[in-house]
């Protein structure tokens, strides 16, 4: 038994990685001279600049949200807003500057691209620092690298596609994003081509009162298929740090795209990401996210289902503790016949922590014959706690089928006392039920994922009985 | 002048506008001479003509009739209230019930031509009580109605209130249970059509506010035309309320392609120990069961009544006054078409 | 009395894909036919098409009722102009009583006031017949209700509503010798020489308990050996396997 290893030493051990670097130029604060300077820095081609320059404007009208978390707590003006890298990205792990790559290595990602991956990107704070993707993918006109190259050598294809899902204006955060956006992840899988190994794009925020503002911009043809893998993590800190990262996604006709999403940011992290997917025609595409970190999340992927036939699925779990406010969700939009949409989405609240669920679905009069099914399950671990579901609808449209339900409750004491009746300690036993309450999300993990969240639901639980 | 009315308990995204209701109202002085109020099984009431009202959805006005109504012993036979509008008039009313004893009652308003009601019940219970209280909104299609209900429920009381909101062109309708004391209930069940361009904005919120509480809310309606529905109901359990229950349950049938129907169906929790749940459920008449009774000879039409008359019937079974059904159900009959 | 010519069908769902293709029928006045045939081969979808269950379409063919066409009808028109149709699984329709729809559907069907003493003396007569508790009257339609009560209930609409041809779609219920027996005793009750009896079955069982006219076997959606009685015998014994070919 392991009851009395406190929560944070275990984290130490994997997420805590700090790193003594000293870091060549950073920027703080968000004003024009900066913008300019991060461009110039950058050598962006004026229309890069220009679209900075137009948020940058954003910014400063935009109001802060009037509903959700209180993100009062964040000095926009103090955040180190650009962090120039050391070195330029490697596509090999020995030329990824030492410290940086203990890092990586630490939390397993050169060990899994052997394994199980078919392109891997890292980046450390503001730039990306690794990105590699298998030759035959390359030799069947895939494209997987980071965002600054691919305004470089891909001009069309991003000027196309870059700040068309999501707008620039769309609220105060993304316009915050787009006049400072660095790093990210760039792919296109090219007509018909099917990747049977997912990409992987790691975030690591590494220095302290940063932000993190990368831009992934996802293009899957007609009739391609991919499945990515994101995840995020940082060092604890007692400064606030910001993520506002976006990514943008294109779902094109018969084509498939699973996002997946493992988020473990440490508990000083302000998460405002922006997240938002068009679907064509019998496109597909499956949204799979495990939040764990960050001090306040608001984070509420989009789908529009443009094309008729398209799909949506969503599948979610958030788990809040002590001084976390977890708000996420989904926005839908149906805007096309027999298109359908399947939400199931989990939360775990314990030791005060807050999860919300909230959503917005939007079933337009021209989407005939639509199915959405939307579940909803909060799991409370004591009254501290929190768990608000605040699911918004709106049907226009009367030949459409939508079902909806949300439950709330706790783990039965019968249940805790059956299986320790069996033989198990009363903190395995809670253990074991959280563990079979998160399992129909985490089975949509790849395995490690999986194996990665039953370890983070276990060191949550840790110590709670007794 | 424009109102913003019927704020949700907790404020969400502003997409679907959601959080609230704007409406251009033209407000005049209530008029008393232009009503007509009846009582049938009358109890000791008291009414008197006060000023400043104001309600959960909103709109404060300023002179108001007012009714206090105390049973003092348990009432059998079911009191009905009457509230006749004469031409083009305007009323502000609050209604309020001491429940010291048990008391079923219907309130019914009516009106021929265009009318404005601005109402609110205010239902305070002692403990051990029982009661059941109806509203009926049988005003006319181009009325504008606004309904506020408070309850506040004792001990070991249930309050069952069922609102039948089934005419009128703007109808903006609030209902505020709290639950303030241990093993107290509350049941609120509302009936709704919507026809032509009818409005309807309903923001219904019950806090589960003490150990052993229950909450229910259920919403059954039909909407037909270029008819507008938005519903927010939230069910709260608050901090220590433990074993307490809350469901909340939505059905709407869509019967034009140009209706609209929003929702927001909020669950908040701020306690473990509770179990919480609410469905949802919209889209067109059930096709199976409509092939069914048509094929035995039903016409779609009597078909579409039929089931959703049967979707009514847990507040048609609460009323407790026959000839009053009977006028419910033909005026349902009339508007589902 | 029905006449089914040169008959195709598709699911709503999947189009393209028929079910019945080129499927013919006679049905006389004072016959009792049975259609028979092995899983999928269509047999649901006949009695759906024929009371133009909107999830079929007809892509070719027509479907004659007293020599009127009645393709395009709705159900309820279909259901006036004489037909019944008993459900082999009757839809659950909470809030509604047995009393109050059969009220409903008789008026519909008559197209008149219905005298309401008359009415429930006539009910609850065939209820007596059919061994049915007065009780269920007041029970929701369907809610709750075991096969056989089920089973029961169509028949008591069928004698209630006294069509000119009841089509008893008993697809599933070939084994179950309890709905057999309700069946058979209600097709006894209704039948006399001015009306017709179609039963839709996959088992040769309910075959002990009545006398028909004319067995039909019903593979790939079209009729492949139309004789009598004896037909039925035969399949029983080799099953369907030697006309699948076809």
């Amino acid at each position: 038994m392991e009851t009395n290893v406190k929560l944070d030493e275990k984290l130490n051990n994997i997420y805590n990685l700090k790193t003594n670097e000293e870091y060549e130029k950073t920027e703080i604060g968000l004003n024009k001279e900066i913008v300019e300077r991060i461009s110039k820095e950058k050598e962006e081609p004026d229309w890069v600049l220009n679209i900075r320059l137009k948020a940058l404007e954003f910014y400063e009208k935009l109001d802060l949200p009037n509903w959700g978390p209180d993100l009062s707590e964040i000095k926009l003006d103090d955040i180190t807003t650009y962090i120039k890298p050391k070195n330029k990205m490697a596509d090999k792990w020995e030329d990824v500057p030492e410290d940086i790559k203990n890092v990586f290595d630490k939390l397993g990602i050169p060990e899994a691209e052997k394994k199980s991956l078919g392109g891997v990107g890292a980046q450390y704070d503001s730039e990306m620092v690794y990105h590699r993707v298998q030759d035959e993918l390359k030799e069947k006109g895939v494209i997987y690298t980071n965002f600054d190259t691919a305004i470089k050598e891909y001009p069309d294809l991003v000027k196309e596609y870059f700040s068309k899902a999501v707008p620039i204006n769309d609220h105060k955060f993304i316009a915050m994003h787009y006049a400072l956006f660095s790093g990210g992840s760039f792919v296109y899988v090219p007509k018909g081509v099917v990747l049977t190994d997912p990409l992987q794009s790691y975030f690591r925020l590494n220095s302290p009162g940063a932000g993190q503002f990368e831009h992934t911009l996802i293009i899957v043809e007609e009739g391609a298929s991919l499945q990515f893998i994101e995840g995020c993590s940082a060092p604890g800190y007692n400064e606030l740090n910001l993520h506002a990262g976006c990514v943008e996604l294109f779902v094109k006709d018969n084509a498939f795209l699973r996002f997946s999403t493992i988020e473990n940011w440490s508990k000083n992290m302000m998460n405002l990401n922006t997240k938002k997917a068009i679907v064509g025609e019998r496109g597909k595409l499956e949204w799979i996210m495990g939040s764990f970190g960050s001090k306040v999340s608001m984070l509420y992927p989009m789908t529009i289902l443009n094309g008729d036939y398209a799909k949506c699925e969503f599948t979610g779990i958030s788990f809040a503790g002590s001084g976390q406010n977890l708000d996420t969700g989904i926005k839908v939009i149906h805007n096309g016949k027999h298109t359908s949409t399947v939400v199931n989405s989990k939360s775990i609240s314990k030791d005060g922590g807050i999860c919300t669920f909230r959503s917005n679905i939007w079933v337009k009069n021209n989407s005939v014959k639509s199915k959405l099914n939307v579940s909803c399950e909060s799991l409370m671990l004591d009254s501290e706690s929190r768990s608000d579901t605040i699911p918004v609808d709106l049907v226009e449209n009367d030949d459409i089928e939508y079902a909806h339900e949300a439950k709330i409750g706790k783990i039965s004491d019968e249940s805790i006392f059956y299986l320790m009746s069996r033989g198990l300690s009363e903190e395995e036993a809670l253990k074991l039920i959280v563990r079979g309450f998160a399992e129909p999300i985490s089975k949509a993990f790849p395995i490690e994922y999986a194996v990665e969240m039953n370890r983070l639901i276990d060191l949550e639980l840790e110590g709670t009985i007794g | 002048m424009k109102y913003i009315l019927n704020e949700t308990p907790l404020k969400t995204t502003n997409n679907f506008r959601i959080n609230n209701i704007t409406v251009d109202l033209d407000i005049k002085e209530t008029e008393f001479n232009e009503y007509n109020l009846s009582f049938k099984n009358d109890l000791d009431i008291n009414t008197e003509i006060k000023t400043g009202f104001d309600s959960k959805i909103g709109l404060k006005t300023d002179k108001y009739l007012y009714l206090d109504i105390t049973p003092k012993k348990d009432i059998k036979d079911v009191l009905i209230i009457n509230y006749e509008f004469n031409n083009n008039s305007y009323l502000a009313s609050n209604i309020n019930i001491n429940l010291e004893h048990d008391l079923n009652t219907i309130i019914v308003f009516r009106s021929k031509t265009e009318s404005f009601l601005n109402f609110k019940l205010s239902v305070n219970s002692k403990e051990n009580i029982n009661s059941n209280i109806t509203l009926v909104n049988l005003t006319s299609d181009s009325s504008t109605n606004l309904v506020a209900i408070e309850n506040s429920v004792n001990t070991n009381s249930n309050i069952i209130t069922n609102y039948v909101d089934i005419k009128g062109k703007l109808r903006i309708s609030n209902y505020y249970s709290d639950l303030y004391k241990e093993k107290s209930s509350s049941s609120f069940n509302t009936i709704y059509i919507g026809n032509n361009d009818e409005r309807l904005d309903m923001n219904y919120y019950v806090k589960n506010n003490n150990k052993r509480t229950i909450s229910n809310m259920l919403f059954q309606g039909a909407l037909t035309d270029n008819s507008y529905k938005s519903l927010k109901g939230t069910i709260d359990f608050v901090e220590h309320v433990s074993k307490s229950k809350g469901e909340e349950n939505e059905n709407c049938i869509l019967l034009s392609d140009t209706c609209k129907s929003r929702s927001l169906p909020m669950l908040l929790c701020h306690e473990e120990d509770v179990v919480g749940s609410h469905g949802m459920s919209s889209g067109k008449i059930d096709s199976e069961k409509l092939f069914y009774l048509m094929s035995k000879g039903i016409s779609e039409e009597e078909a579409k009544r039929l089931i959703i008359k049967a979707n009514f019937k847990i507040v048609l079974d609460n009323i407790l006054d026959s000839s009053i059904k009977n006028e419910i159900e033909e005026i349902i009959n009339e508007r589902i078409k | 009395m029905l006449e089914i010519k040169n008959l195709y069908t598709y699911a709503e769902d999947d189009h393209g894909k028929e079910i019945l293709k080129g499927l013919n029928l006679n049905i006389n006045a004072g016959e009792v036919h049975v259609i028979m045939g092995p899983n999928g081969s269509g047999k649901s979808t006949l009695a759906n098409t024929i009371f133009n269950n909107p999830r079929y379409v007809v892509s070719k063919g027509e479907i004659l009722f007293e020599g009127e066409k009645i393709n395009d009808l709705k159900p309820n028109e279909i259901a006036k102009k004489g037909i019944f149709m008993s459900f082999q699984i009757p839809e659950v329709i909470p809030g509604v009583t047995v009393a109050q729809f059969l009220k409903t559907a008789k008026s519909n069907i008559t197209g008149e006031k219905i005298n309401l003493l008359k009415f429930s003396n006539e009910v609850e007569e065939n209820m007596e017949k059919l061994g049915i508790d007065k009780s269920y009257l007041n029970r929701e339609l369907n809610v709750g209700f075991s096969g056989g009560e089920k089973k029961k209930n169509e028949i008591l609409q069928l004698l209630t509503l006294n069509p000119k041809l009841a089509i008893l779609d008993e697809t599933d219920s070939g084994l179950d010798v309890d709905a057999i027996k309700i069946v058979s005793k209600g097709i006894k009750l209704f039948k006399n020489d001015n009306n017709a009896v179609l039963i839709i079955t996959h088992s040769t069982k309910i075959l002990e308990y009545l006398d028909v006219d004319y067995v039909h076997v019903l593979v790939n959606g079209k009729i492949v050996l139309s004789s009598d009685a004896s037909l039925a015998k035969t399949i029983e014994e080799n099953g369907y396997s030697s006309y699948m070919e076809n």
